[in-house]
């Protein structure tokens, strides 16, 4: 039955333990479609985004005019644009942009919103109404508008979008985290970390904020797609990306004008989001059904 | 009303013959409810008895077909009244379900719909059933509020749910059981949720209303008192396995399976003596990973080698009596004596010479009655003035009593009497609204958070649910660990050994060190959770209701350990706890409140013998005893606890009490005072001689012949 592992160093190298819990979230990942089919999307894209270089066929900066508008072909698999460049290139470079934005900001608010979020739950009374309510505040207005105007304030530039954005994102976090920091506040080894002489900055971020990470995971992928799509906005805007940067944002507010002419300009950068969109939406279900310690329980 | 006129006299009402349910999992299905046969008659009751995890709920489930997936009945015959529960449709089981067969279910709290009076809740019930008009339905629901006892029924009938206290919501729920004047009445731990007070109301409802209506009850409980007082006819079941039926009288007077012997010894009874009780080793085998041959074979005294190999036995009659065992050696066992209780030390006695360690002086506790600033504040006239008045819960009023070293006190008292408020407030885990705390004659308010926190060394606190006050994210080792490194015990490789030897002394493996709390089962937590306290080499641990969440074979585990831990280290309990017989097993002194405030306070022989405080003796006389042959005349009480923010005038039982003497009970409220020279403390008008009707709660009632055993 139980076998005895003393560790050679007797440190407490976490053996079979740790090994089951993996193993059983694994499991749990592979059996669930949703996780799978967004884990795959959002492998394929990163995969790509890292060897984008190698992919492209093309310079995607390199104007050509001699192949302006072309429909797609052999040696141009999404079309050209315009000016002649290749928008296949364009699109798998333009993922190094999408996804540097989507987790660049997500990291920052999960950072920032976290802590707030497991201060505010945890401490309750005043320092909670104070931090929420100015969450609420930021909530209260809509995810582009507030980041363009902190953009009109910041400059158009790409990292200034992920400021913004991680700023947007922040109360988001924060909620989620709150809620849950809030339900483990009432546990009782909260109270028994108390009782064991723990300062309040200990049993925030030793014992309450590791049981927090599971919903701020979720929520985490969730707001990735959303990040990506306001980008795409920004740009299609003009505050994010500047040319020539491929951001598909910004290809597709050029494509717009030739929609009739050249639908393709329009249409890949379009799909690519949409793939993005959907890959982080789907792992952010799934990994909520895979985590949820209720379905945990049936098991 | 449906006529069965076709019974034949001598069928079973209810026959269940090899019901197997088991649960699809990854692995291999876990069976449940292996093979379960029974029968009863019309008007019997049946008491389905067991630990947790014991298959009594998924068998009474399987009866009524309310097995959800990944459940599934794989076998056997269920005939309710000859017919095959089991080859009906889901349709017919409808009309059956609530109309024949009825239940009662275990939570007051959640079993009633918040949004639908209880009045509309009676009257689905009647009107999916019978067919009756609105009015006609109306009637019959007042008429069943009455006969469960809920007064002014016809007034109360508009009434929604949470307007009722929890005694009165299981009343309803009963009413709703009993209103289609079904054959069946599953009842699925009715009184657990309870206090003991009311649990005893219910049980005597429950006897009366079956007598009346001669309907068959299946009486699902964990707790052999309950057994006692209500049953016919037992079943005990271990593992998925029903491994014991026999006569009510028959299975306390000579259990035939070596289990049932050793659930009955591992109670803490109001009556015994204070010794070592008797435990089954380990816990309940997974249904997952169950031992080959006997299921019991592993935790049985009485094991032999053929029990380990011959697969799990059937349930076969023993000899001529009625009782039918699942045990290989149940013909040559003669378990009619209580296992011999181990000796221990007999009643320490507990030297109260010198200065005692922790004091608490006059300790209130007071919450705000409402959220936020203004939350409390209630208009009301006064003299005709309109005045702002700020309304508190006193959870905790006026409260002293110590502990000296080496000493366990108990608290004990229903929910809500403010017992987890004092532990604390007195530990400054909430700080007292008034009042002192001195720790070794140093009072706490003196001290600033940093010293508190140093303080914590000294004082420790394990609490009810061990699955909450371990960290899920954290190893067992870190846990436990943690406590010594913060104290600056010890760190490093030599922290690693104490963890590993400590959770050895709380009877883990060493490696336990290394995994995560949910990997193990309730009592092991519990057990780590003694380790987490015992690591900083404490001089005081608050108990707070350490054992009521586990089974009684682990309870008795846990128990032995707390002893065993305090004559060894010499350290002092603050034990709470709302069950009496396990407060009269481990405590030296018990405090006895009643809404915030000590009602009786003295030494276990002082405070469970005459002279009593009313309250006391209600609240001992109520306690069910796992003993049929022994009869207590119960003092019921009437009512309900009042409420903490508007608590009566004088005293505060004065509402309640049987024995009030009138205008002094609600002018004047009672001192605590000595009534003898021991200590004996008790809050009431009376003399001591009206408080002293009967002698004792301690005098044990067993047969002279098996002392005798004992004592030699």
């Amino acid at each position: 039955m139980t076998v005895e592992h003393e560790t050679r160093d007797g440190r407490f190298t976490l053996t079979q333990s740790q090994r089951e819990r993996i193993a059983r979230f694994v499991r749990k990942f592979r059996n669930n479609t949703k996780a799978m089919v967004g884990l795959s999307l959002v492998v394929l894209l990163v995969l790509v985004a890292i060897f984008a270089p190698l992919i492209a066929p093309y310079n995607y900066e390199e104007t050509n005019i001699q192949v302006r508008s072309q429909a797609p072909s052999a040696a141009h698999l999404f079309g050209t644009d315009d000016l002649g460049r290749d928008i296949f290139s364009r699109v798998v470079m333009g993922s190094r942009i999408s996804l540097y934005v989507g987790f660049g900001a997500i990291s920052g608010a999960i950072v920032i919103g976290a802590i707030i979020g497991v201060v505010a739950g945890y401490s309750g009374g005043l320092t909670d109404e104070i931090l929420m309510r100015v969450m609420d505040a930021a909530m209260a207005f809509p995810p582009v508008l507030l980041a363009l105007t902190l953009l009109v304030v910041l400059g158009p530039e790409l990292s200034n979008v992920v400021i913004a954005l991680a700023f947007v994102y922040t109360p988001y976090i924060a909620r989620v985290s709150r809620s849950a920091a809030l339900a483990e506040r009432n546990e009782a080894y909260v109270e028994a970390a108390v009782a064991r002489g723990e300062s309040d900055t200990r049993i925030i971020f030793s014992e309450v904020f590791p049981n927090t990470m599971a919903p701020m995971l979720v929520q985490g992928s969730l707001n990735v797609s959303f990040a990506i799509l306001a980008e795409a906005s920004l740009s299609f805007l003009g505050l994010g990306a500047q040319p020539p940067k491929p951001s598909w944002g910004l290809m597709i507010n050029t494509g717009r004008g030739f929609m009739e002419t050249a639908p393709w300009m329009l249409l890949f950068p379009a799909l690519a989001i949409g793939i993005a969109v959907v890959g982080f939406n789907m792992l952010g279900d799934g990994l909520r059904d895979v985590l949820d310690p209720k379905v945990e329980a049936i098991e | 009303m449906t006529t069965h006129e076709s019974d034949p006299s001598n069928r079973p009402l209810l026959e269940v013959r090899d019901l197997k349910t088991q649960f699809r999992t990854d692995g291999p299905p876990v069976v449940a409810s292996n093979e379960v046969s029974f029968s009863l008659d019309r008007g019997e009751t049946m008491g389905l008895v067991g630990e947790s995890g014991a298959g009594k709920s998924v068998t009474a489930r399987s009866i009524m077909r309310l097995i959800d997936s990944p459940g599934e009945i794989v076998g056997g015959t269920v005939l309710f009244d000859g017919e095959d529960l089991l080859e009906k449709s889901e349709a017919e089981m409808r009309d059956i379900r609530g109309n024949r067969i009825a239940m009662i279910p275990q939570d007051p709290m959640s079993s009633l719909n918040p949004v639908m009076t209880v009045g509309e809740q009676i009257t689905e019930t009647i009107r999916r059933h019978q067919d009756v008009s609105a009015g006609e339905a109306r009637e019959l629901a007042i008429e069943s509020m009455d006969e469960v006892g809920i007064p002014d029924a016809e007034e109360r009938i508009d009434d929604y749910p949470h307007e009722f206290s929890g005694g009165m919501r299981q009343r309803v729920l009963v009413a709703i059981g009993f209103s289609c004047e079904p054959d069946l009445i599953m009842a699925d731990e009715p009184t657990t949720a309870l206090d003991v007070t009311t649990q005893a109301k219910i049980l005597d409802l429950l006897n009366e209303m079956q007598r009346r209506e001669g309907t068959a009850v299946l009486m699902i409980t964990h707790n052999l008192g309950v057994v006692a007082q209500t049953c016919d006819h037992v079943g005990v079941m271990y593992a998925g396995n029903l491994v014991e039926t026999a006569a009510l009288d028959e299975l306390f007077d000579r259990p035939r399976h070596p289990y049932t012997r050793a659930l009955i010894d591992s109670i803490p009874e109001v009556g015994a003596d204070y010794d070592e009780l008797p435990t089954l080793e380990g816990a309940m085998p997974d249904l997952g990973d169950l031992p080959t041959g006997c299921h019991f074979a592993p935790r049985c005294p009485h094991a032999t080698e053929v029990c380990t190999r011959d697969g799990n036995p059937p349930l076969e009659s023993v000899g001529d009596s009625s009782s039918r065992a699942a045990c290989l050696h149940a013909a040559d066992l003669d378990l009619s004596e209580p296992t011999a209780r181990e000796s221990g030390t007999g009643r320490r006695e507990t030297d109260r010479s010198g200065d005692p360690l922790f004091e608490v002086h006059n300790l209130k506790k007071y919450f705000s009655a409402g959220e936020g600033f203004l939350g409390n504040v209630r208009l009301t006239r006064e003299d005709g003035r309109p005045t702002l008045e700020r309304r508190y819960v006193k959870a905790v009023d006026d409260v002293s009593f110590d502990i000296y070293p080496g000493e366990t006190v108990g608290l004990v008292g229903e929910s809500g009497c403010g017992k987890s408020t004092v532990a604390r407030s007195a530990l400054r885990l909430l700080s007292p609204t008034d009042g002192e705390v001195y720790f070794e004659g140093t009072p706490l308010s003196e001290l600033g958070s940093r010293e508190i926190r140093s303080l914590r060394r000294e004082m420790q606190m394990i609490f009810q649910d061990p699955q909450s006050s371990l960290n899920p994210r954290k190893t067992v080792g870190q846990i436990v660990g943690r406590a010594m490194e913060k104290h600056g015990i010890a760190t490093g490789d030599e922290k690693r050994v104490r963890v590993r030897d400590l959770l050895e002394r709380v009877g883990l493996a060493r490696d336990a060190a290394s995994k995560y709390p949910h990997e193990f089962s309730g009592g092991q937590q519990q057990r780590v959770a003694i380790a987490h306290a015992l690591a900083v080499e404490p001089k005081l641990i608050v108990c707070d209701e350490p054992v009521s969440a586990l089974d009684v074979s682990v309870q008795a585990q846990i128990l032995n350990l707390l002893n065993e831990i305090q004559t060894e280290e010499d350290i002092s309990y603050l034990f709470i706890s709302h069950n009496i017989g396990v407060i009269r097993h481990i405590c030296d002194r018990v405090a006895v409140m009643y809404l915030g405030k000590i009602v009786e306070f003295g030494s276990i022989e002082d405070v469970f013998s005459a002279p009593f405080h009313p309250y006391t003796e209600s609240l001992l006389s109520a306690v069910p005893h796992a003993n049929p042959d022994r009869e207590t005349d119960r003092i019921l009480l009437e009512g309900s606890v009042p409420s903490p923010i508007d608590p009566p005038s004088g005293c505060p039982f004065q509402t309640r009490c049987p024995k009030k003497i009138g205008d002094v009970c609600e002018r004047e409220e009672p001192v605590l005072e000595s009534i003898d020279e021991g200590g004996h403390r008790i809050s009431c008008h009376l003399s001591t001689a009206e408080m002293s009707d009967r002698a004792s709660f301690i005098t044990p009632s067993e047969p002279p012949e098996s002392r005798t055993a004992d004592s030699d």
